[in-house]
């Protein structure tokens, strides 16, 4: 192989196309094959240049036309296969203006990297080999005339399979790709860090009459965010999807913000297909059966929820923050129709502090309330909701809180209520 | 609402506590189990977690609080919590640090944790489960009524000289009793004689791991392999045996699996693996021979003489002069000191009911299971068997230069274990 390319071009390509090899499952990988996980495929003819990689989560394909005029030219078509996080930081120490050639020096006889040493896998040699077949050699010149010479390790590229995006998988929509990251960024921080089953870390795609919901849940509180109309089109498939949104939130950091993304779900292979021009990316969904364990969302938007109040953000997180200094997980909030105002008490269950009462003003309260909820999931409410007035809502049972902001629609964060003995008499 | 009494308190022995917390995890399948260490997790926490309602009103939730530290405090709030935990919550405590025993001396708990123990007996529909604190030699009596109340809870009766030899080869461990007496019960006679344990309780070795975790993995329980698998650990049983005898366990499966995909009958599978291994192999392997006809031919070539004379004599072709003479050989260590003429050890079969163990865990929990007949599931199958034995083989590489051994022997188990033929 024998190329020239532009290092910005480059560098998209790699940042792009090499996100699985450079993703922390890749890295952290110890077992045999870590060499190729970790590694980039880049593959250049006339037409086409790709980078791709893959993890068991994780398949990512970028591909762009070679053109002179982009920034490409293919000497001699072929392909590579080199460890991605040395190449992105080689590539990235060369600067804009530069213009990085890439060859293949190839060995007569491919180099066999056993990776188990010391044990005999005489019977299984290859499951445990990896073939070297040569160096890639970077050379990089810029405008300036400061130039660099390196070369890296190339494994067998058909050690590695090529990564399948079927064109026969259904769309599920259309999305416009500013809303992703905007979606998560309102949702992550309702779902746990780990989760076996992959069912409370991860972000649930529904749709509710006709619009389309990103939701998270750690079962005590979940926060729901409705993707403005004019970004969701084609609405195709209800079929809920589940991702890790450790994934979801990679993804979210290399897709192009200017373009229109495509969802798909192949239920048979549980996988979500997500494409954007030049990009596809395959990601590992889960078992129907996990997919239902998710709350459906239709539960929370048809409940009934009526207006109790609405407190000033800043009041409300200063209460919440004075709270947290004597028991973070549970608090007494009363609302006084009477007064107008809402005091949040804390006891602490170690009797480490003493009890502590804030209280704030809470305007035209629609009745008197005493409720035990998440201090910090309050807090993680308000965080997301960024309006100067927090509306707060609660059913007839009392058994969540709703937080909405202005709009009310797009946004919404609810907490479920704590039934804490020690408190009752307060309410009494 | 769950049927299940609340709250628990669980003390005593540890694997059979860990044992009553996974037969309720199952029977509890379906209601949400959170766990929570009462020395890590901060009470404010924990007593939050009991009182939090949940999403769905029909969920039933059962809170288990285990690592209980030592502290006042501590035990004054499990008692509160006790009390005032939610109706539809089930609460669990697993003294699992061992902290509530009773003093060998006095007979009876010290008074710290007596009195909290007679404080939980007060609460509404509590229920205290203890098995009892570690057995020693000191505690005949306690070790006697111990054994004797697991066999006559199954039925069957035991004389004081029977419990003694079943001691004396077990030892004193409450859980690998217990264990070893589960195992009895099923082919013991009502009346349990020395013979019958002499030929069927397992000392605790080697060949005890091979066979009560080959025994738990057959039975197709991933949580009690697991469960009996630390137990072995945190006696002292080296990792690497362990992977060994879960390696050997895939062999044999794959072995099995291969033979009847090969198109013998389930029975004719059990007696080929029985003769796995076996010297002289053409005497095992001649189809025209019975398998009693085998065992007697065999016989006749055991010794090192014999195993020489064989050689020259029926395999005809190889000389006398192959062999080196040496001296007169009777021991085994002196045939190892020597290193003259000795057979290498291959791989058999110890006891016919380990082959009807493995047969009946391709038989049932893969073949059946997966309703495998046609000649593609069957390859399928086989790929499978080889799959689990390499990834197997792959897990022990990493058991011997890895950092976390125990994790890769879970995964091991958890392969062998995974029979869903979608996942290969």
């Amino acid at each position: 192989m024998k190329m020239g390319i532009r290092q910005s071009v480059l560098m998209d390509a790699l940042t792009k196309g090499s996100v699985a090899a450079i993703s922390k499952d890749a890295q952290i990988d110890t077992s045999n094959l870590a060499l190729l996980i970790q590694s980039t495929k880049i593959i250049a003819d006339e037409k086409t240049f790709t980078v791709e990689s893959n993890t068991d989560r994780m398949s990512v394909k970028y591909s762009i036309p070679v053109t002179e005029e982009g920034g490409v030219i293919v000497k001699e078509a072929g392909s590579l296969l080199v460890p991605a996080s040395e190449l992105i930081k080689w590539v990235k120490a060369q600067g804009s203006d530069s213009t990085i050639n890439i060859s293949l020096n190839k060995l007569a006889t491919p180099e066999i990297i056993n990776t188990l040493d010391d044990i005999d896998v005489s019977d299984s040699a290859d499951k445990f080999m990896i073939k070297k077949i040569g160096s890639a050699i970077l050379i990089s010149k810029d405008d300036k005339k400061v130039s660099s010479k390196w070369k890296l390790d190339c494994y067998d590229p058909d050690q590695v399979k090529p990564v399948v995006f079927s064109s026969k998988t259904p769309k599920s929509f259309n999305m416009g790709g500013e809303y992703l990251e905007i979606a998560l960024a309102n949702v992550l921080v309702a779902t746990l860090d780990k989760d076996y089953e992959h069912v409370l870390d991860s972000i649930s795609i529904q749709t509710h009459e006709k619009s389309l919901y990103f939701a998270a849940t750690d079962t005590k509180r979940c926060a729901l965010y409705r993707i403005p109309p004019e970004g969701v089109s084609d609405i195709e498939s209800e079929t809920p999807m589940l991702i890790q949104a450790a994934l979801l939130d990679i993804i979210s950091k290399i897709i192009d913000k200017e373009i229109p993304l495509t969802f798909a779900y192949d239920e048979e292979t549980r996988k979500v297909f997500i494409t954007q021009k030049n990009l596809k990316i395959r990601l590992a969904s889960t078992d129907k059966n996990v997919i239902d364990k998710f709350p459906n969302i239709k539960m929370l938007l048809e409940k009934e929820y009526k207006s109790l109040t609405s407190i000033s953000r800043g009041s409300l997180m200063k209460v919440l923050i004075t709270a947290s200094l004597v028991n973070s997980d549970s608090a007494l909030f009363s609302f006084s129709k009477e007064k107008e105002t809402l005091t949040v008490k804390t006891i602490s269950e170690d009797n480490k502090y003493d009890p502590n009462i804030s209280n704030c003003i809470a305007p035209k309260v629609a009745k008197d309330v005493n409720a035990v909820w998440g201090v910090t999931w309050l807090m993680d409410g308000l965080k997301i909701i960024k309006d100067d007035e927090i509306n707060i809502c609660i059913p007839d049972n009392f058994k969540s809180v709703k937080f909405i902001g202005n709009d009310g629609k797009s946004l919404m964060y609810f907490s479920m209520s704590i039934d804490n003995p020690k408190y009752a008499l307060e309410k009494e | 609402m769950l049927s299940m009494p609340s709250p628990i308190l669980i003390f005593g022995d540890k694997y059979l506590s860990k044992n009553d917390i996974i037969a309720a995890k199952k029977k509890y399948a379906k209601a949400r189990w959170t766990t929570k260490s009462a020395a890590n997790d901060s009470l404010n926490s924990i007593r939050m977690e009991t009182g939090v309602s949940s999403w769905d009103d029909n969920e039933d939730k059962i809170i288990l609080i285990e690592d209980i530290p030592n502290r006042k405090e501590v035990r004054e709030f499990i008692l509160d919590l006790s009390v005032s935990c939610p109706s539809g919550t089930k609460l669990i405590i697993w003294d699992s640090n061992g902290h509530i025993k009773i003093n060998p001396k006095t007979k009876t708990f010290d008074k710290t944790w007596g009195d909290f123990v007679s404080a939980f007996k007060k609460i509404t529909g509590n229920k205290v489960i203890n098995h009892g604190s570690e057995l020693t030699e000191k505690d005949n009596e306690d070790s006697t009524a111990f054994i004797k109340k697991l066999f006559e809870k199954k039925g069957y009766t035991i004389g004081n000289n029977e419990i003694r030899v079943l001691i004396d080869i077990i030892g004193h461990d409450r859980g690998m009793l217990s264990s070893d007496i589960d195992k009895m019960c099923l082919t013991a006679p009502s009346n349990i004689t020395i013979d019958f344990i002499i030929d069927n309780a397992f000392p605790s070795s080697n060949e005890a791991v091979q066979y009560k975790l080959a025994n738990i993995m057959d039975n197709g329980s991933y949580e009690d392999a697991l469960n009996m698998m630390d137990r072995f650990i945190e006696i002292g049983t080296n990792p690497n045996v362990i992977a060994e005898i879960c390696i050997r366990k895939a062999r044999w499966q794959m072995v099995a699996t291969y033979l009847w995909v090969r198109g013998l009958s389930w029975n004719e599978v059990v007696d080929k693996i029985m003769e796995m291994g076996k010297f002289p192999s053409s005497i095992w392997h001649n189809s025209n021979f019975t398998f009693s006809d085998k065992k007697a031919a065999a016989l006749q070539f055991q010794s090192p003489e014999q195993i020489l004379f064989y050689m020259t004599r029926h395999l005809k072709g190889l000389p006398d002069y192959y062999f080196k003479p040496s001296h007169d050989i009777k021991t085994k260590k002196a045939l190892k000191e020597s290193g003259t003429i000795t057979r290498k050890g291959a791989e058999i079969m110890p006891l016919p009911f380990m082959a009807e163990q493995v047969v009946s865990f391709v038989r049932d929990k893969v073949v059946r299971a997966n309703n495998i007949s046609t000649a593609e599931e069957k390859e399928r199958l086989l790929d499978r068997a080889i799959k689990v034995y390499l990834i197997a083989q792959d897990k022990l590489a990493e058991i011997r230069y890895g950092e976390n051994p125990v994790q890769d022997l879970q995964e091991i188990v958890r392969v062998i274990m995974n029979v869903n033929l979608e996942c290969f």
